[in-house]
């Protein structure tokens, strides 16, 4: 199997200056497949700094950028999204900065993502996910398996995202070096953004659900949480998909809904399945027509195992105190959980990009 | 023995150390159906037919209806609770969640939220915003639909009329731009009639 894996990471083609090195526990390093950096003609390149992630630690970064104005003013298409992370990572997100609450991105420190001004927020605020609230979802990627660290997304034929020139995106980026996750060299993230070129009409739109309040505790060690979403009126095809929970998580399913039927779903409208939590599979090729009206349902099935950390974390992070060894709600890998649905879309609903919560 | 049986199966523990039993009241005889909500002060409260229901500010943001059941004569193993808010006039779902309970057992025989202060025991109902919504969700009359699914996936259901309202809410004027059809106007969508 190492063989076969050194073979494999060996036929892959290095890329420059921006091939890296990634060390797994058993292995000797694999060379590691960066993204090609965009002309601005082509598109954009945003990649942070590189960084250490310190054992036992868990670090979660909000980096700003804005968008350039390439074209007078006018707005900028994307139909090619190429979304990198070192091995170690628990998660990118892209979000569309909205109102701004306790994530103030003038507060940030002054970055240089590979040429593109921004600035960082390490930490501190960048983990209270309130702080996002209506912030809209661009794009996401949960997978960074040694020696893959691109996910190269091209949208369906006549789709792409929208973009206008100012408008104020964030780049939050998690990473975990402790018992559930591990960082085995240097952490970095990044997305290249490729502007689209064939007149591309038809606008994607995204939807982030996550259930709230969700407890994962000792005495009820297989708790099921569910939701359910709707869509505006029209016909919406759902492109791409992924589940994000923690290592409590046993199965993530989200289905195809009526927006009426408020029966348990049924098999047959299940369009992704996720059973591995680390490294959930991020659907990118699915071509999923919702019912006029209707939208998704989603659950997340969880089993309770006994904390790494030891319960005395886990009791410490639970809100309620209730000394159960409960997981609660949150972003910390380690003590917390989540049922998050990241969706994407098309064409967009005139209103806005949606969230559910 | 016959008579026995019942009273074998209350008792019967459930899997783990579940602080509450499988079991509540007698499963021979018709279930008993309780709804209740969570109100602005944190206190558990009966949910009558027509009565209105305060939104209530979420942790990660938008507004939520919190409502739960207090039960009788019912499995409570694995139960789980799902909340459905649906337009009157065309049934269409606003929103819709669905979670397990930590059961406590009242003095009356019913089993009822363990923490009927906390949101956690509630099922949290996101409605607003709700992107499919078409009609004014803060002072308009909707349906509620609950259901408590018990190990084995048959169901206790009940729906009753509520208006939910952002009156109490602690920021009530994002919350009624939320629950307002489409909160970057000012404009109400109104109330249709069915």
């Amino acid at each position: 199997m190492r063989s076969a894996l050194l073979v494999l990471a060996l036929a892959l083609p290095a890329c420059g200056d921006n091939a890296s090195l990634v060390t797994t526990p058993d292995a000797a390093p694999i060379p590691s497949t960066w993204m090609e950096e965009l002309a601005p003609a082509t598109g954009l390149s945003v990649w942070t700094p590189e960084f250490e992630v310190d054992a036992g630690k868990e670090i979660q970064d909000c980096y700003f950028f804005t968008v350039p104005d390439l074209k007078q003013g006018a707005d900028l298409w994307v139909d090619r999204l190429e979304l990198g992370l070192n091995t170690g990572s628990h998660h990118l997100n892209l979000f569309r900065v909205n109102t701004v609450y306790g994530l103030d991105p003038a507060a940030g420190a002054p970055v240089d993502m590979n040429g593109v001004s921004g600035t960082v927020i390490h930490d501190g605020e960048c983990w209270k996910s309130a702080n996002w609230r209506d912030w809209p979802l661009v794009a996401n990627d949960q997978n960074s398996p040694p020696g893959h660290p691109v996910l190269d997304w091209r949208l369906p034929t006549n789709v792409a995202q929208r973009f206008t020139p100012g408008e104020k995106l964030m780049l939050q980026i998690h990473y975990v070096n402790a018992s559930t996750q591990t960082t085995p060299a240097r952490a970095r993230g990044g997305v290249n953004l490729h502007w689209s070129t064939d007149g591309d009409t038809e606008e994607l739109g995204t939807l982030f659900a996550t259930q709230q309040s969700i407890r994962i505790c000792r005495s009820n060690p297989t708790p099921s949480y569910s939701g359910g979403c709707g869509l505006p009126a029209g016909a919406h095809t759902v492109v791409a998909a992924n589940g994000h929970f923690h290592s409590r998580g046993q199965a993530f399913r989200i289905y195809g809904w009526d927006g009426l039927n408020t029966d348990p779903p049924a098999d047959a409208d299940m369009f992704y399945k996720s059973e591995h939590w680390a490294e959930p599979k991020m659907a990118i090729d699915l071509s999923v027509p919702l019912v006029d009206g209707g939208g998704i349902r989603w659950t997340c099935d969880y089993q309770w195992i006994e904390p790494e950390v030891g319960c005395a974390a886990v009791d410490a992070a639970d809100p309620q105190h209730a000394g159960d060894c409960c997981y609660t709600f949150g972003p910390n890998v380690e003590t917390n959980e989540h049922c998050n649905v990241f969706l994407y879309y098309y064409p967009k609903a005139a209103r806005s990009d949606i969230t559910c919560f | 023995m016959r008579v026995l049986a019942p009273l074998l199966l209350a008792l019967a523990a459930c899997p783990g150390p579940q602080p509450y039993p499988c079991v509540v009241g007698d499963l021979t005889q018709p279930p008993e159906l309780q709804l209740v909500y969570r109100d602005a002060n944190g206190a558990m409260m009966p949910l009558a037919n027509g009565a209105m229901v305060p939104l209530t500010r979420a942790p990660q943001g938008g507004h939520i209806m919190l409502v739960s059941v207090r039960v009788k004569n019912a499995q409570l193993c694995d139960a789980t609770l799902q909340a459905a808010l649906k337009d009157p006039c065309t049934g269409r779902v606003a929103g819709l969640e669905g979670r397990p309970i930590t059961w406590t057992i009242a003095a009356d025989g019913f089993a009822e939220p363990q923490s009927p202060m906390e949101l956690s025991d509630y099922a949290n109902l996101a409605v607003c915003p709700a992107a499919n919504n078409t009609r004014e969700i803060d002072g308009a009359p909707w349906k509620l639909e609950v259901k408590l699914y018990q190990s084995g996936g048959a169901s206790i259901d009940q729906t009753i009329d509520v208006t939910p309202s952002c009156d109490v809410s602690s920021d009530p004027e994002s919350c009624r731009c939320e629950c307002r059809f489409d909160c970057t106007s000012t404009v109400d969508a109104g109330v249709p009639s069915c």
